[in-house]
Order: structure tokens, then sequence, then C-alpha cells
């Protein structure tokens, strides 16, 4: 997949997860200085249940802020998982500042929400950023069919490169289908065709 | 990293390659890959020129799984992810969890279960890098060091099985504290401090058998070589990120559970090579035991109150828990961090659970591993990765 | 803690010392059980195959929720005698083949009717692992094998 110079996504109304009825919390510290260097990118800031903070960031402006946090320490891409809930996906980060004692560690998380309505989910790699992220976002691909514009190579992680759909989706049915797993050319027989057989 | 143009090939360089080259296949079936790895090999001679590591062949599906069973259902799936150190896996699944149900406080867990958790943990650890240095040796091909690894790692599970009831898959932790208090047997400390007080000397006598022999010295320095740099860029974790001399141990700069009341070390060593791997890991094993001994000295004092289980999630009550929310909690596995992402809508079943396994994460590197070596030598940089295929491919 | 590998200067004689404790554990008592003419001794918490009361199980289903992969489910059964605690009849039937003995089963019964026995050979000759209830009430005794100890 040829990589463009600058992946223009949709630019995604982000609609934050339904705000708790609390006054907002306040971000502090690297939350406070992303989200003043980046008052366009980021739409909101929410505490999970566990205590550490998240920002919310729209799918254009994602490579740009992540460089930032990359530039303030933030060197180890240490989770990226996506999610699928009934109106929206979700990519959710946590890099880390690597330490040797603790008061050198922090976290960081981000999360870009991607609306259902607005067709396919699409966000920017983070690839070039941190090369980690390649097999990451290779799963996430392969689970809920998130496209990560520029990634250099997004192919299934897991699943032969036949098969049909992006089976975490919570609306996956599975089809009937058998898939061959024959290198190069991976051919899908459909069983319900006739004379696939 | 960009996929190997086996059609085409080109030398790392960029160069076209001036002797005919070959493709290889290596799996998933082969011994030395640590079960349905493969690895798709493009060769000049012996010397490999890249990799492209194919997997999903033990691919189970269980985050899928995951989202139709009860919150305690999974745990017993964890354990057949990474099951050369189940209680980690354990560990950080029901971490996650509490922190949806207790707050960021955590206080649904006693100061006693926290110590039966940190101990058992430890003990696994142990285990872990016990057979990592086995099998690593085998894929060596040094037979013996396997049978004086298992020797001690048998021992442990006979503990592990007193305490839990199963040798390898213990499903043991539970949400607000673990399933069972340690053993009634009055001899059961007292056996496992007597183990303790061996366990230095075991580990002296791998080292005297390994450290300096001069053909597995030769053949690990200098293989699988991995900068500092490299490391951080690649998302590598625990005691291969330790062996490129960055002391990132989650135990001591993130602590969870007890681990900040207990003393030890977090060993590094500069030497990024196979060779500083087996020292670290060598080392880390002597701070388990010295973790162990200070658990241990706590829980035979019964100065630790509290009861093993929160009543609240005990019993029939396991199937009610039910969560709301979103949270991650990472631990440091043996293999390096290993998180859980967890979602909940204030059902009795997830909504997502995300597992980010340090296997799955490490193995991406074994392409700059092993460029310009030999295939021997990507068999001794797989080996010291530290994979376990369940844990890569979930 | 830094770590400097040392490898030693003099060759040859690391592997001299390495062959030395191999030779001295020649001498050494073995460490391994030759089974199955020996079999090593089983923890009290050990989860083997499972049992069941059929005098005290009360019907609850709850062990077949609790069952991860559906191994246990519930069955129509008439025991033969009169379970007044058990009106609609029900028992659990484990497909012990699918069992990956979490014991999680076990957790969940109120009555303890379910437990974990310690018999952990079950191979048998003929593929019949869909263990009934009357098959599953069979204790270690009435199967004519004690549990190994
Ligand atoms: S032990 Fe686990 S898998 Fe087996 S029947 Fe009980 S709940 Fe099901
Ligand atoms: S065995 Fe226990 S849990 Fe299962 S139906 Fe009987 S009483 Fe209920």
């Amino acid at each position: 997949m040829a990589a463009a110079p600058a992946p223009a996504v949709p630019a995604a109304p982000a609609t934050p997860p339904a705000a708790p009825a609390a006054p907002k919390p306040k971000p502090r510290g690297d939350y406070a200085m992303l989200q003043d260097a980046h008052p366009s990118g980021i739409a909101s800031y929410d505490v999970l249940e566990d205590g550490v903070g998240v920002l919310t960031v729209a799918p254009d402006e994602l490579f740009t802020v992540a460089a930032e946090a990359k530039a303030m320490g933030y060197r180890l891409l240490s989770v990226l998982s996506a999610y699928d809930r009934t109106d929206h996906f979700g990519v959710f980060y946590a890099f880390l500042k690597v330490a040797d004692t603790p008061a050198q560690f922090a976290e960081l998380r981000l999360r870009v929400v991607l609306p259902k309505a607005a067709g396919e989910p699409k966000v920017q790699s983070l690839v070039d950023l941190h090369p980690s992220a390649d097999w990451h976002e290779r799963e996430m691909f392969d689970m809920y069919g998130i496209q990560f514009l520029g990634h250099p190579d997004l192919r299934r992680m897991f699943l032969p490169d036949g098969w049909t759909g992006h089976p975490m989706r919570k609306d996956y049915k599975e089809p009937e289908q058998f898939v061959a797993l024959r290198e190069g050319e991976d051919v899908v027989v459909r069983t319900n065709e006739e004379g696939s057989w | 990293m960009a996929k190997v143009d086996f059609a085409n090939p080109r030398m790392p360089d960029g160069r076209a390659p001036t002797s005919q080259l070959m493709t290889l296949n290596m799996g998933p079936q082969h011994p030395s890959t640590h079960g349905v790895l493969r690895l798709k090999l493009l060769l000049d001679g012996e010397i490999v020129v890249d990799v492209e590591p194919v997997i999903g062949y033990l691919h189970r599906g269980s985050e899928k799984l995951a989202e139709n069973m009860h919150w305690v259902k999974f745990i017993p799936l964890t354990d057949r992810m990474d099951y050369v150190s189940a209680m980690h896996n354990n560990h950080g699944y029901v971490l996650a969890v509490e922190k949806l149900l207790g707050g960021p406080e955590q206080n649904i867990v006693s100061e006693r279960a926290e110590h039966i958790r940190v101990f058992a943990a430890e003990l696994s650890r142990l285990c872990n890098h016990l057979f990592w240095m086995g099998t690593f040796m085998l894929d060596l091909g040094a037979i013996t060091p396997l049978f004086y690894a298992l020797r001690e790692r048998e021992t442990i599970l006979g503990f592990l099985e007193e305490l839990c009831g199963a040798r390898l898959t213990f499903n043991y932790f539970r949400f607000g504290g673990v399933k069972y208090d340690l053993p009634d047997d009055p001899t059961y400390l007292p056996r496992i401090k007597e183990f303790l007080a061996k366990m230095p000397g075991h580990i002296a006598e791998y080292q005297k058998q390994l450290r300096q022999n001069d053909i597995l010295v030769a053949r690990l320095t200098g293989t699988g070589p991995l900068s500092r740099e490299q490391a951080l860029e690649w998302g590598i974790t625990g005691p291969m990120l330790r062996a490129t001399g960055v002391a990132h141990d989650l135990r001591k700069v993130a602590p969870y559970s007890v681990y900040k009341s207990l003393n030890f070390e977090v060993p590094t060593t500069t030497q990024s090579d196979c060779y500083g791997r087996l020292h670290v890991r060598w080392a880390e094993m002597v701070e388990s035991v010295k973790i162990l001994n200070q658990v241990v000295d706590r829980l035979a004092n019964r100065n630790l109150e509290g009861i093993h289980l929160n009543p609240d999630y005990a019993g029939g009550k396991i199937l009610r828990v039910k969560a709301k929310g979103e949270a991650y909690a990472r631990i440091e596995h043996p293999k390096g961090e290993y998180g859980c992402h967890v979602i909940g809508d204030g059902k009795q079943n997830p909504s997502r659970v995300h597992v980010r396994a340090p296997s799955f994460a490490n193995l991406q590197v074994i392409p700059l591993m092993a460029r310009g070596q030999k295939i021997a030598d990507l068999v001794a940089s797989l080996g010291s990765i530290d994979i376990v295929l369940g844990d890569v491919d979930r | 803690m830094d770590i400097q590998p040392q490898p030693s200067k003099v060759p040859l004689v690391p592997i001299l010392q390495g062959m030395g404790v191999t030779l001295k554990h020649f001498f050494k008592k073995t460490v391994t059980t030759q089974y199955p003419e020996h079999k090593l001794p089983l923890a009290d918490r050990f989860r083997g195959r499972i049992y069941l009361k059929l005098e005290t199980c009360i019907g609850c289903t709850l062990c077949a929720q609790a069952c991860p992969n559906g191994s246990c489910y519930m069955v129509d059964y008439d025991p033969g005698f009169d379970t007044p605690q058990n009106k609609r009849k029900k028992f659990p039937a484990v497909e012990i083949s699918k069992c990956m003995y979490c014991s999680l089963c076990e957790e969940a019964c109120p009555t303890d009717s379910i437990r974990m026995g310690k018999e952990y050979e079950t191979a048998a000759y003929v593929r019949d692992f869909d263990y009934k209830p009357d098959r599953l009430s069979q204790n270690e005794h009435s199967l004519g094998r004690g549990p190994a100890q």
C-alpha cells in the first residue's frame, strides 16, 4: 500500500462517549501542555476508571500529537488497542516514558474516536514514529478493519489473507467460508456457492 | 517492517544480490521455533538476508470469546495464553478488572491476598526463567542444562500445585483476592524457605556449567545484537530491554500490588546480545528469590491482616460481577510488559478485553536481530527473546 | 545493578568445571519417578476429574452457568431414589473431554455437590467422554480405582 505523504482523513466530528454529569476533570502536566499546543486536534480530556487521563484526538491530528508526545519523552508505545461501541470505533494508545526511577516514569494515553456514521474507520498510522506500531496496527486492521493510513504493509496479522470480514466487530456474522492457505494467492471458496468444491 | 519482497530480492543495503538468493521456509512445525511460528527466510548461502515472521497458527480468538462470557470465566483462558507463567496472565487481567470494580485505589483486595499474589507470581517468574534457560540451551544444542532447570521447576510446580491444585493452568487469581489461602499444612512455608535457601546454590550451579563455557560464550557473544535505540523504537520491554542498559521494571517504576514495600534490585547489563540476556535473567532469578524470602517471612509471621478473598466476590457471586468503565493495567511479566485493556458496560460480560502480550510485541524485532547473521544464530536470537506462541497468537 | 559478563581467560577449564558438575550428579540419587509404576503424591487441592453428589445437588444450574466452555450442562436424570431438594430432577452432566479442569463449577456450587476429584487417568479405549450424572456420581471406590496416592 503506497503511503501518501499527508494522509487526508475526512475530518470526523469527534464525539466523546457519554460525558459524566460530574464536573469535567482538568488536564494537568503533560496532558495540559499537549492540549494547549493542539487546541484544534484535541477534543476532550477524560479520566478513566483507573485514574489515568486520556485525551481524545481527532483522527487527522493524531500523528502530530503523537510526535509531540514523543518529543516530550514518551518514547515507548506501550499498547495499541481498538474497540467497537454501538456508534463508534475507538483506538486507544498508551505511551510510556522509559525510566529507571518511579519519578521519571510517566504515562500518556490518547484515544481516537471514529464514528460509524463517517463510513469505514480511518486513522493515521504511527509506524513512522513508532515502528513497533506495525504489528499492533495490523492486528487491529485484521480484527476491526480499521484503516491505518500510511502503514507500509497493512495486511492481516492472524487470520489467513483470504478471510472475509473483521471478526471482532460486534456485527460480525461468521460467513460460511473455506479459506485455502495457499501462499500468495489465497483462495476463498464459499461453501454456499454452487460448484465451489 | 516493510514486507520482504521474495520475488525480487534485495540485499539489506538496497543492492541487487550478486549471488543467487534462496527462499527457505522454517516452521510452523519446527522444533526450535517454540511452537507454531513460521519464518520465511531469504538466504545468501547460510547468511540470513531477511526474515519475515508469519504468525497466527495458534490464534484462538480469546479476545472475542471473552466478550461472550462472564467476567470471571476469562481467567482460565488467560492461563492458556502464556502457559509458561500463567500466574502473571491471571494477575494482569484481574488487576484491570479490579480497577473497574474498586476504583484506582483498589481497596477490595486485602493485604494478605496481595502478598499471596506476589508470592505466587514470583514463583511463576522463577519457573518461567528456568524453563526459558532450559529451552534456550536446547536451541543451542545443549541438552544437559534442561534437566537441571526442570528439576527445580518441578519442585516449584509442586508448591504451586499445593497452593492452587494445578501445575500449569492455575486459574488462581480472583477479583478481590485469590482463590485459596495458603495450604493448611504447617510445613508448607518452611519447605518453601528451605527451597529458597538452596535456590541461589542451584543458580550458581547452572552458572558454573554455562557462564564461562568457551563454546557457549563464542556462540552467544555478539549474537542477536539490539541497540538501546532500536529497543525503545520497537517497543521492547522486560529482560530484553534491561539487557540494553535501561533499568525499566514496572515493579519498580510503576509499582502495583505490594512491590513498593519490597526490597529488590533491577539487574541490567550493557552487553545487549544473547549472552547479556542470559545474565540478566539469571540475576532476575536471584532477585526473585530475594523477593520471595521477604514475602514468605511476612506471611509466616501471620502479622498480615485480612482474608484471602473478598467475600463479595466469592463462591456463587463470581458470576454476578458487573463492571463498568474502561481501564488499562500493566504488570511486569517475566517476558515484558503484560497489559490488559478492559471495557465494561455494567453487564455480566466484558465489552472488550485486549491483551497486550509481551511475546507479540517483542517478536517484531527478529528481522533486526537476525539480518546478516547465520541461520543458527537466528535460532539463538529467537530463543533469547523468550516467546511463547500461545502468547503471540492469543 | 549493572552486570558485566566476564568470559574466562583460560580456555577449556570452564568446560571441565561444567563437566565436573555433571559428574558429581552421576553419584547422586535420581530425581525422576518411573511413572506409571510409581506415582508422585498428589496435593490435597489437586483438580482431577469431576464427581457429583446426587444426594445434595439441588439442580440450581449454577455449575452449568459457570462453565467457560460449556462442557458442564444440565440434563434430566432420575437417580432412582427420592431427591426432595431437587424436585425437577435436573442434574449436571460433564463432557470430560472438553472440560479444562478450571474448577469454576466447583466454586459456584452452593451445596458442594460437584467437586473435583483426584483421578487424572481418564483415557479410555472407547470414546465416550460425555459423563452423564450416573457416571459422574460414581465415586473412586465404585470405579474400582482409588486416587493415585
Ligand atoms: S472444571 Fe471448568 S471446564 Fe470443567 S466442567 Fe467445571 S467449569 Fe466446566
Ligand atoms: S451441582 Fe451444585 S451448582 Fe450444579 S446444579 Fe447441583 S447444586 Fe447446583
